[in-house]
């Protein structure tokens, strides 16, 4: 694979910059329509805030703090532009977060030199599109992660192209949080030490599968520099419907949703192995001659069938049904990566040092094996002390 | 000829008073008693009163050292039952744990000496070189009021691990201390005098972590009409932080069914 990854850092504080330049160098935070902190400033990060806070919270913190609400319009013309420059080679591109896409070289060029004049032309392109406030890192590799973590470790205006050679010095240093892994398993590889990737990627396979499932062996192969995940064409490339019919018209929330639930699942699972999620789903809804169109977003992607579930039957259960449900389609299923833990979270995590003692046990556990034993008095009467007494492990 | 030095001497310390603070200089009378830590008692009176801080000091390394048969072993699991009884609510099941590295406890003998086995957590880490590693982890925790470790000499005898432990020992402290959780290690017998006097032995640094360090040795056999009854120990405190080294105390273990203190 070759891919490069293209990174406009900042791209939601330079835009809002270029229309209020009195905020440049105060501490600001942009909201979005649900009130939820979207960017920071680093005047902001420095007085303490972070994106998990609400805004009642960010201004505890730091009183001085400038709230903004996002120009939504804007921003997705920007990005619009972003992703149409980047498609102009009709290779396949994937839109990953605001400002960040990654584009398959994979048909054009697997040689460095190559693609040295290739993204050196994208990016004279990008500047003559965006302009000179919006300057964007380009970094390459042959997977995913690393060409991301190339565009993010390197300078605006500049590209990092990473060998098949340089893949493993390049990676050893960075840190684990780089890595979408849940927030908990980071603890625990804080705990026993682990902080780069390089430590990570040094863990036996077998043990880092037992102790963090599939994501956590996938997530220790991108940490190792093989990443196998291709490049999802999400931008030119429409989802097409899958059609959900009913043999009978139905009334009852359950079968409707076990019928989503099952079209669902490969999905899900699919995405659970390769630390993605599902971000948006809409469906349309055909209630004999009426339609509705119902549309999920999930503020944090997510691979759990519960929480898809979950926000399936309250999504349908909240709807008014004028008739009975005769075909459900599903117009578009987008997924996207799970977020580093320092991105955007609805509530703020609990510090480790608080950390109930189940988990502390469960973590004890899950590092020691069963070592945590209680003693019982299983035969009183015996003549013999030691036989009197049994240690039983604890469940 | 004393009046006028006793009137020298007073005009010192207030001029000594005044120009560095009430505190800089005082008289030894009007010194506040110095406070005790959060403690848990041994269950022994005689012992309580030499250690200085009422029992086992809470957030500290103690240490009781003594040959085989002094009976450490049993004083420090009459402390593990005064510390289940001191604690009536805790973060786990169990206020308290014992950390055990030689496979040799004797769970009855525990329940003997009072220690309610249901309210008591035992460790036993497959191989010794995880017993620092988990001694942290457990420290860190933040679950036990006391832990015991049965026994650091089983550490100490192996080079590797004694380098170990010793490495660990700061960061130790330092958590038993954020944590307010008490840490009761049970050694072989001390070093002789020069060995430690010269910090030769392998438990040196141990010692000097140590918050208190007691010293056993046995000393005589207890009998009524012929009948073995226990045993009278002598407990010497070599170390304390908050009494003088040196006090002595005896203390009398009885056996009739069950162990008590006498």
């Amino acid at each position: 694979m070759s891919v490069l990854c293209t990174y406009l850092p900042n791209l939601l504080l330079n835009l809002t910059y270029q229309a209020r330049p009195a905020l440049v160098g105060q501490p600001l935070a942009i909201l979005d329509n649900a009130e939820r902190l979207l960017a920071l400033s680093e005047a902001a990060v420095m007085a303490g805030v972070n994106l998990a806070m609400t805004p009642a919270r960010a201004q505890l913190t730091c009183p001085e703090i400038a709230f903004q609400e996002a120009n939504l319009p804007a921003f997705g013309q920007t990005q619009q532009a972003l992703l149409e420059t980047l498609t102009g080679w009709e290779l396949p591109t994937e839109e990953a977060s605001w400002g960040l896409a990654y584009v398959d070289l994979h048909l054009v060029s697997r040689q460095r030199e190559d693609v040295q004049a290739l993204a050196g032309e994208l990016g004279g392109r990008l500047r003559r599109t965006l302009g000179a406030e919006l300057t964007p890192c380009l970094g390459w590799d042959s997977g995913k992660f690393t060409a991301r973590a190339a565009a993010m470790r390197t300078l605006p205006g500049r590209m990092k192209l990473i060998d098949a050679a340089q893949e493993i010095p390049f990676l050893q240093p960075l840190p684990i949080t780089l890595l979408p892994l849940p927030p908990k398993e980071l603890r625990w590889l804080d705990r026993l030490g682990i902080r780069t990737l390089g430590q990570f990627g040094a863990l036996p396979t077998a043990q880092v599968q037992t102790a963090l499932g599939k994501a956590g062996a996938a997530a220790q192969q991108w940490a190792l520099g093989h990443d196998a995940r291709p490049v999802v064409n999400t931008v030119t490339q429409r989802f097409s419907p899958i059609g959900i019919p009913f043999g009978q018209p139905l009334h009852q929330l359950d079968p409707v949703v076990t019928a989503l639930m099952a079209t669902l699942q490969p999905y899900l699972a699919s995405f659970a192995v390769s630390c993605r999620g599902l971000q948006r789903l809409d469906l349309e809804l055909c209630f004999g001659d009426a339609e509705r169109i119902l549309s999920l977003t999930f503020v944090e992607p997510t691979a759990q069938e519960g929480r898809v579930r979950n926000h399936l039957a309250n999504q349908l259960q909240t709807l008014i049904w004028p008739e009975q449900l005769t075909k459900v389609t599903i117009t578009n299923l987008q997924a996207a990566e799970l977020p580093p833990p320092t991105q955007l979270r609805l509530f703020e995590e609990a510090p480790a040092a608080v950390d109930s003692s189940t988990e502390w046990l469960a973590g004890l556990r899950q590092r020691y094996g069963a070592v945590l034993l209680r003693g019982a008095i299983t035969d009183p009467t015996h003549p013999l002390a030691h036989r009197r007494a049994a240690l039983q492990p604890v469940p | 000829m004393a009046r006028t030095k006793r009137q020298r001497l007073e005009s010192t310390v207030a001029a000594i008073q005044r120009q560095h603070g009430a505190r800089a200089l005082q008289k030894g009378s009007e010194l506040p008693a110095q406070r005790r830590p959060p403690h848990v008692s041994t269950s022994f009176a005689g012992l309580d009163a030499i250690t200085g801080c009422a029992g086992i000091p809470l957030g500290h390394v103690t240490l009781f050292t003594g040959p085989l048969g002094s009976g450490k072993l049993t004083v420090a699991y009459k402390v593990l039952m005064g510390a289940q009884q001191a604690v009536k609510k805790s973060k786990s099941a169990a206020p308290v744990a014992i950390l055990s590295l030689n496979q040799q406890l004797h769970v009855d003998y525990i329940q003997r000496c009072a220690v309610d086995l249901t309210r008591l957590d035992i460790y036993q880490p497959p191989t010794l070189e995880q017993a620092v590693e988990l001694l942290l982890y457990l420290a860190a925790g933040n679950v036990y009021r006391l832990i015991l470790v049965d026994s650091v000499s089983d550490l100490l005898a192996m080079p590797s691990l004694a380098r170990q432990l010793n490495r660990a020992l700061s960061k130790l402290n330092r958590l038993l201390h954020a944590t307010q959780t008490g840490l009761l290690c049970i050694g072989e017998e001390s070093a002789p005098w020069l060995a430690r006097l010269l910090h030769w032995d392998q438990m040196a640094p141990l010692r000097r972590m140590a918050g208190l360090h007691v010293d056993f040795d046995v000393q005589q056999w207890l009998d009524r009409d012929g009948q073995w009854r226990g045993y009278r120990r002598l407990a010497t405190v070599r170390k304390s932080r908050w009494a003088a080294a040196g006090a002595r105390a005896q203390i009398d273990i009885e056996f009739n069914g069950t162990v008590r203190a006498a």
